[in-house]
C-alpha cells in the first residue's frame, strides 16, 4: 500500500496542515481514533474522513499546504460531496489539482464540464454524448443536458476509482458494436478506451475497473501527478460509495444512472484477500464469514442488521495442486484440546518448551503427547512447524482412529425406489433412469465393496432378488401395503461385483417389463418402509423416483397445490410445510440408519415437493425436480444429473460440528441436515455440492478477546472405507467499530445466509412479508451505515453504502424475485418454488448468486471468432430487456438452465446453422433440442455451451429456446429472471434502489 | 452359525476387518462386540493366551485363533460344532494372510483391510448351514483337531484386567472415603459440642435479656 501512510492510528502526516484549512468546518473530533476509521492494521492506510479532508489529502506532501486545501477549500458549505450547489458542485471539483481524473478541472468548474484545457476524460471523443460529457461548459452536471440518456442529474460519486463503476459507460455509447445503448459491463469496456483517446488522456486509461483495489489507481496517478497524494485520500475513498439520488429540480426523472448502478458482473467475489491477512486460515471456499470481523458487543451486534454468520462448504472441490493433506497421528492419537475438544491447529501456541499447547479456542493448557514433542525456537515455534501440515495448514484431514467409529465404515450402498406407474412409463422416463444407472455402474465409488439395490413400486411393490447364483433378477410383489414385509432376508440389496450380471440383467429388462402397465398409483410411504427394512443395517443413498402424487397406503398426499384461495392470507404458508407428518418421522428414522434420501421428482402436475422435499431436508439429501418430464428433451438432464449423484465423491456417515472460540455460539443452522444435538449436524450423506449456513451470536456482552476462532470439523466415512476428520480453521478479529464490520463484510456469504433464512421463513410466513423483512433488513443496514457517515460528510442526498456490500441491494432484489420467493400463486407452480427453496438451502455461494442473479451473455458477436478466443469474448450483461438488441442471440445460465434468447430481427441463417433447421418450419421451440451441427457457428456455440457447464458440474443446464415475443414462454423463461426489470408487483432495479434510498433517509 | 467375525492386530489390538451384516438380527450384537473388542485389547496386553481358544459367553462361544500376530475370532451359538468354527477362521486366515500378509504389520488406521469382508460374506454363507454335505464332510474329517482346545469363561478372562483394575479403584475409593470419614468426624463433633452447650447459652442469653429489659423499663 501506499507507505507515506502509516498502519495504526498514528496522525496522518499531513496532520498538522489541518491548522491550515482555510473553512475548517469541520471540527477536529473526527479525527478522534475510534470512529468509524480506526481501522485494523491489514487495512494499510488510514482513513480521514472526507470533512477533514485538506490535511488527508495533503498526505504526502511535507511542505506548506497550499493556500486552499482541496477539499476544504471550497465555500464552506459544501462538502465535497454535497451535490447541489453550482460553483463547485461536483464530487470531483474540488479535488485538488492533481489528482484524480477529474482533478484536471479548476476548482470552479462542474467536474463533468467540458472546460477546453482540463479535459476531463469523457469529453473527448465526439459521440461521447454520455451523460457526463457533453453538457455546455457552464452547465451544471445537474441541469439537464442533451444527453441522449438520461439527464445527468446524478453525480454518482464513486470516489474509488471513478472511472470505473460509474464512467465506463458513455464511450460505450457511442462504440457502435454495442449499439444496445446499455453498458456492457464496465471492467471488459475499459481495455477498449485507450485505443480510441487522445494521450492527453492517459491518465484516465490506467484506471482501473472497479473491482480491483484502489491502491494500483492511486499509484499510477502518483506517478504522474507529481506529489503524492497517496494513502489518505484512497482510504477515505475506500470508506463507502455512494450514489446521488436526488432529482433535478423541477424534473419528474428520478435521477438515477441506470448504468452506473453496481451490478455483480464478475459473479461472485470470494474474499481472498483474507487469505493474505490471515495466511493460516483456511480456504475462503471451506468458510466464509458474513463479515469478518466479529463486533466486540451486545451492542454493536444489534446495531449490524445483517445475518452474523458464516457459510461453510466442508467439501468444496479443491483446484489441482491444493489437495487436502492427510495426517495420521498413529499411537499419539488425534490431538484435541481436553476441553473444549478442540483439534490441533495453526493458531495453537506451544509452550514450555514445547510439552504442554495452549488451545486457541478455550485457552485450555493442554499436555503434548511423549511421540508428539517437539522443540521450540526462540520464538516459541515449533521447529517441524513446516513439515506438519496441521500447524500450518487450514485444512487438513486426520485419519480418524477406532474411537470415532461406532462400527466399521459401511460399503457405499445405493437403493433405487423407482416409481413405475404409466406416468414414468409414458414419459421414458424408466428407459432413461435403467440407461444411466447401467452406465454408472463402473464408477460408483467405493469398488470392490459398492451395494446396490432396487424397489419399483405401482400400487403393489416389487422386490427384486440379485442373488449372485441366479443368472436372471427374480421379482416378488407385496400388495400388503399395510403392513410391509420383506420377502427376501438378504439379496434385496447386494453387493454389486458379484452380482454384477444380475443387475445389469434387470436394467437392461426394466424399461420392457412395465411396458404395459397402466397403474395409476403410487405407494410411495410403504415402498420408503420396505426401502428403510432393507437399508436400515448399512445405510447409504436412497434415490427416489417419483412421477406423480403418492396416493396409496401410508403417506398418501392430498392435492392442494391448486388452492389459489389461501395466496395471500395466513394459510400460504401451510402449502409449502409437509402435509403429513409421515414424512418427516421418516426422514428422522433414515438419518438414525445413516440414509440419504434423493428425491427425483418428475410430475407434470402437482406432486407436492414440499412433503416429499422433507425426506431429503432431513437426510442431508437433495431434490431434483423435473417438471413434466420429457425423455427426449430432459432425458441429458436427468441423465447428467444422476451421473453426477451417483458418481461424485461422497461423504458417508458423517457428522459435523463447528466450535468457536469464547464469547460466541452458533445458534441456528441452514441447509439439509438433522440436528443431532445443540450443534450436531448429522449428514448421513454430504458431498461437494452442497453448503451449510449457520447464524453465530454472542454470549457475552463484551468479548474480552481480540481475536475469535473457529473450527469446523467434519467426521466422515470416505468411499473406501476410511474413516477421516476434516478439520478447517479461521481466525477473525474482534472489532470494537461498526464501520469495520462494514469494510469487512462479505456479500456472498451475505446473500447466501439471507436467502436461506428467506426460504426458510417462508415456511411460516407469507411471501409477502418474507419479502419485506429482507428488504427491512437491507434498509436498517444502510440506514445504520449513513448515520455514521452522513453528518460528517454532508452527504445528505446520496444513498451510500460500503464497498464490500455495493451489490447487496440488487443481490436482495434478486432474492425477492428468485423462484422460490417471487410474486404470488401465479407467479411459479407451488412444486416449483419448493424445489428451488430446497435447492437454494444447500447451493454454495457462488453458485446461488448465480442462481439468483443468472448471467447473461450475448452470443452472436463471439460465435464469429475463432473457437480459442470465445471464451475469453464472453461478457456478461446486466440482467435487463434493454440489454437485449432484438439483432442480437442471448444466452441466459442460471446453473439448472440455459435460455437462448433469439432476436426477431436475428439473421435468419445464424439461427438455423445453429439450431440446425430452419424456424419457420419449426413453429414450437418448446421441443427443440440443440445437437451440434456441421457448421463452425453450431460447433462454436456448442462450444460455449459446453465450457459453461464444465463451470459447474453439479447441475446439467437444459437448454430452451425461446423466441423473442413468443408469449407466455418468452415472459416465464426469461422475462421473469431479468431481475433489473420491473414486473408485475415488483420494482426495477432503479425503483428499487430509490425505494431503498428513501426508507434510509426516513 | 457364525454371529460375528472379527480381524485384529494382536500387538496393539488394532482391528483390520469385521465381518459386514454382522448383528442384522440380533439385539444385543453391540454387547458382544464390545466384549470382543475387550478381549482384543486384553490380548493386546500381552496376557500370553494359547494361540487357540473359545471362551463362553451367554449363549454363545467366542472361537478365536492368533496367527501371525492377527488374530481372527468369530462368535457362534454354543450348539454350532466347534470344528467348523475353527475351519471357518482358518479358512479366513489363509485368504487374509494371501492378500494382505505383508501390509499388516503397516496398517495405520483402523479397518485398513476392510474390503476383506466381502470375503468374510461369502465364507460365513458356505459355513451357515451345518448339514450341508460340504460341512458334514468337513465334520467327519479327523485330521483338524479341536479337542484339546481351551474352554474358558469370559468373565475369567477379562476378569483377569478387571480384578487389577477393582484393586486400584477400591484402594482410591478407600481414600476418598476415609476423606469423607474424617470430615464428618470433625462435623459430629461441633455438633455434639452444640448440643451441650446451647440450651446453657440459650437460657444465660434470655435471663441477660431480661436483666437488660429490667434495666431498660425501670
Amino acid at each position: 500500500m501506499q507507505p507515506p501512510m502509516g498502519n495504526e492510528r498514528p496522525p496522518p502526516p499531513g496532520r498538522p496542515v489541518s491548522a491550515f484549512v482555510p473553512g475548517a468546518a469541520v471540527p477536529p473530533p473526527p479525527f478522534a481514533a475510534g470512529g468509524p476509521f480506526a481501522r485494523p492494521p491489514q487495512s494499510g492506510a488510514t482513513a480521514p474522513p472526507f470533512g477533514a479532508a485538506p490535511p488527508a489529502a495533503m498526505g504526502g506532501f511535507r511542505g506548506p499546504p497550499p493556500s486552499q486545501g482541496p477539499f476544504g477549500a471550497g465555500p464552506p458549505p459544501q462538502g465535497p460531496f454535497t451535490t447541489s450547489a453550482p460553483p463547485s458542485q461536483g464530487p470531483f471539483a474540488s479535488a485538488p489539482p492533481s489528482q484524480g481524473p477529474f482533478a484536471s478541472a479548476p476548482p470552479s468548474q462542474g467536474p463533468f464540464a467540458t472546460a477546453p484545457p482540463s479535459q476531463s476524460p469523457f469529453t473527448s471523443p465526439p459521440p461521447s454524448q454520455g451523460p457526463f460529457a457533453a453538457g455546455p461548459p457552464p452547465t451544471s452536471p445537474f441541469a439537464a443536458t442533451p444527453a441522449p440518456f438520461r439527464p445527468p442529474p446524478l453525480s454518482l460519486a464513486q470516489p474509488q476509482s471513478p472511472t470505473g463503476g460509474a464512467l465506463p459507460p458513455p464511450p460505450t455509447y457511442a462504440r457502435p458494436p454495442q449499439t444496445q445503448g446499455y453498458y456492457t459491463g464496465a471492467p471488459p469496456a475499459n481495455p477498449q478506451f485507450p485505443m480510441s483517446r487522445p494521450a492527453f488522456q492517459q491518465p484516465v486509461q490506467t484506471m482501473p475497473p472497479p473491482p480491483m483495489g484502489p491502491a494500483a489507481t492511486f499509484g499510477n496517478q502518483a506517478a504522474y501527478a507529481g506529489p503524492p497524494v497517496g494513502g489518505t485520500l484512497q482510504s477515505l475513498v475506500e470508506d463507502f460509495q455512494s450514489l446521488a439520488l436526488s432529482s433535478a429540480p423541477g424534473s419528474l426523472d428520478p435521477g438515477v444512472d441506470v448504468k452506473g448502478l453496481p451490478r455483480p458482473l464478475d459473479g461472485d467475489e470470494e474474499p481472498v484477500k483474507l487469505m493474505e491477512a490471515y495466511p493460516l486460515n483456511c480456504h475462503p471456499r471451506y468458510f466464509r464469514l458474513t463479515t469478518h470481523a466479529i463486533p466486540a458487543s451486545q451492542s454493536l451486534v444489534s446495531r449490524w442488521h445483517l445475518p452474523l454468520g458464516a457459510v461453510v462448504h466442508p467439501l468444496a472441490e479443491s483446484p489441482d495442486g491444493e489437495e487436502v493433506p492427510v495426517i495420521n497421528f498413529g499411537s499419539a492419537g488425534v490431538i484435541r484440546c481436553r476441553r473444549c475438544r478442540t483439534y490441533i491447529n495453526p493458531y495453537a501456541t506451544f509452550a514450555d518448551s514445547g510439552r504442554k499447547w495452549r488451545c486457541n479456542l478455550c485457552t485450555l493448557l493442554n499436555d503434548v503427547p511423549g511421540e508428539y514433542f517437539c522443540a521450540l525456537d526462540a520464538s516459541g515455534r515449533r521447529y517441524d512447524t513446516d513439515q506438519r501440515p496441521e500447524l500450518s495448514k487450514g485444512t487438513v484431514e486426520f485419519v480418524a482412529p477406532t474411537e470415532y467409529m461406532v462400527r466399521p465404515p459401511m460399503p457405499p450402498s445405493y437403493f433405487f425406489l423407482i416409481d413405475v406407474s404409466v406416468s414414468a412409463v409414458r414419459s421414458g422416463l424408466l428407459e432413461v433412469v435403467a440407461k444411466t444407472i447401467k452406465s454408472c455402474l463402473n464408477e460408483l465409488p467405493g469398488f470392490p465393496r459398492t451395494q446396490i439395490g432396487f424397489l419399483t413400486f405401482d400400487s403393489t411393490l416389487h422386490f427384486h432378488n440379485f442373488k449372485s447364483s441366479l443368472s436372471q433378477p427374480q421379482m416378488m410383489v407385496v400388495a400388503d401395503l399395510d403392513d410391509v414385509f420383506l420377502p427376501l432376508p438378504d439379496d434385496l440389496l447386494v453387493n454389486l461385483v458379484d452380482s454384477r450380471h444380475v443387475v445389469e440383467s434387470f436394467l437392461d429388462s426394466l424399461p420392457n417389463m412395465f411396458h404395459d402397465n397402466v397403474n395409476v398409483e403410487s405407494a410411495l410411504g410403504p415402498a420408503l418402509k420396505a426401502a428403510f427394512m432393507v437399508m436400515s443395517q448399512i445405510g447409504g443413498k436412497l434415490l427416489v423416483f417419483q412421477s406423480t402424487l403418492p396416493s396409496l397406503g401410508i403417506g398418501r398426499l392430498r392435492l392442494r397445490g391448486d388452492d389459489v384461495r389461501a395466496y395471500g392470507t395466513d394459510k400460504e404458508h401451510t402449502l409449502r410445510v409437509p402435509e403429513d407428518p409421515f414424512y418427516k418421522q421418516m426422514a428422522a428414522e433414515f438419518t438414525k440408519n445413516q440414509i440419504a434420501v434423493d428425491i427425483f421428482s418428475f410430475s407434470e402436475k402437482y406432486s407436492d415437493i414440499a412433503s416429499l422435499g422433507s425426506l431429503a431436508k432431513y437426510t442431508g439429501g437433495q431434490v431434483y425436480h423435473y417438471p413434466s418430464f420429457q425423455a427426449p428433451t430432459h432425458g441429458d438432464k436427468l441423465k447428467l444429473e444422476l451421473n453426477r449423484d451417483l458418481t461424485r465423491e461422497t461423504a458417508w456417515e458423517s457428522v459435523m460440528r463447528i466450535r468457536c472460540g469464547k464469547g460466541v455460539r452458533f445458534t441456528t443452522y441452514h441447509g439439509h441436515f438433522m440436528l443431532r444435538s445443540t450443534d450436531l449436524l448429522a449428514l448421513p450423506a454430504v458431498d461437494s455440492d452442497k453448503a451449510f449456513a449457520m447464524q453465530l451470536s454472542l454470549e457475552e456482552t463484551l468479548m474480552t478477546t481480540q481475536t475469535v476462532y473457529f473450527q469446523v470439523a467434519l467426521l466422515y466415512t470416505s468411499s473406501s472405507g476410511e474413516r477421516r476428520i476434516r478439520v478447517h480453521t479461521a481466525a477473525a478479529p474482534v472489532v470494537t467499530d461498526l464501520s469495520e464490520m462494514y469494510r469487512q463484510a462479505d456479500t456472498g456469504a451475505i446473500v447466501s445466509l439471507l436467502g436461506r433464512i428467506a426460504v426458510e421463513n417462508s415456511l411460516s410466513d407469507k411471501l409477502d412479508s418474507v419479502r419485506q423483512q429482507l428488504q427491512l433488513k437491507l434498509v436498517r443496514s444502510l440506514k445504520e451505515y449513513r448515520n455514521l457517515y452522513v453528518v460528517q460528510h454532508r452527504i445528505g442526498g446520496r444513498l451510500i453504502f460500503p464497498e464490500s456490500l455495493r451489490f447487496l441491494p440488487l443481490y436482495i432484489l434478486a432474492i425477492c424475485k428468485s423462484l422460490a420467493l417471487r410474486g404470488g400463486y401465479a407467479d411459479v407452480s407451488l412444486d416449483e418454488r419448493c424445489a428451488a427453496g430446497f435447492s437454494m438451502m444447500i447451493l454454495p455461494v457462488n453458485r446461488l448468486l448465480n442462481f439468483i442473479y443468472p448471467s447473461l451473455y450475448r452470443v452472436d458477436e463471439v460465435l464469429t471468432m475463432e473457437p480459442n478466443k470465445i471464451d475469453a469474448s464472453l461478457k456478461r450483461l446486466p440482467l435487463t430487456f434493454q440489454c437485449l438488441d432484438t439483432g442480437g442471440l442471448y444466452l441466459l445460465d442460471d446453473g439448472f438452465t440455459f435460455l437462448v434468447w433469439l432476436g426477431r430481427m436475428l439473421p435468419p441463417e445464424l439461427v438455423n446453422n445453429i439450431l440446425g433447421l430452419t424456424l419457420a418450419h419449426f413453429p414450437d421451440l418448446s421441443k427443440i433440442q440443440l445437437r451440434e451441427c456441421d457448421n463452425e457457428l453450431s460447433r462454436n456455440f456448442m462450444k460455449i455451451l459446453r465450457t459453461l457447464r464444465e463451470k459447474d458440474p453439479s447441475y446439467h443446464q437444459l437448454c430452451r429456446v425461446v423466441r423473442q415475443g413468443e408469449q407466455p414462454r418468452e415472459g416465464y423463461l426469461l422475462l421473469s429472471n431479468l431481475v433489473e426489470d420491473q414486473m408485475a408487483g415488483t420494482s426495477s432495479y432503479v425503483d428499487w434502489i430509490l425505494q431503498i434510498h428513501r426508507q434510509t433517509q426516513s | 452359525m457364525v454371529k460375528l467375525t472379527m480381524i485384529a492386530r494382536v500387538t496393539d489390538g488394532l482391528p483390520l476387518a469385521e465381518g459386514l451384516d454382522d448383528g442384522r438380527d440380533q439385539k444385543d450384537a453391540d454387547f458382544y462386540k464390545q466384549q470382543a473388542k475387550l478381549l482384543f485389547k486384553n490380548l493386546s496386553k500381552g496376557h500370553h493366551e494359547a494361540s487357540r481358544m473359545s471362551i463362553e459367553t451367554g449363549p454363545y462361544y467366542f472361537h478365536y485363533i492368533i496367527e501371525g500376530r492377527v488374530c481372527y475370532l468369530t462368535m457362534c451359538d454354543r450348539s454350532y460344532p466347534k470344528k467348523l468354527a475353527f475351519q471357518y477362521l482358518e479358512d479366513l486366515k489363509n485368504e487374509f494372510e494371501r492378500v494382505n500378509g505383508n501390509q499388516i504389520e503397516t496398517a495405520a488406521r483402523p479397518y485398513a483391510f476392510i474390503k476383506f469382508d466381502t470375503f468374510i460374506q461369502k465364507t460365513k454363507k458356505l459355513y451357515l448351514d451345518t448339514r450341508t454335505q460340504r460341512n458334514l464332510a468337513k465334520l467327519n474329517d479327523e485330521l483338524y483337531e479341536v479337542h484339546q482346545i481351551m474352554t474358558r469363561n469370559v468373565q475369567e478372562v477379562l476378569g483377569v484386567g478387571e480384578k487389577l483394575d477393582q484393586v486400584s479403584e477400591m484402594s482410591s475409593r478407600l481414600t476418598s472415603d476415609t476423606r469423607i470419614y474424617a470430615d464428618k468426624a470433625k462435623d459430629l463433633n461441633r455438633q455434639a459440642l452444640i448440643r451441650k452447650y446451647a440450651p446453657v447459652a440459650i437460657v444465660i442469653g434470655v435471663v441477660l435479656m431480661l436483666f437488660w429489659l429490667k434495666n431498660k423499663i425501670w
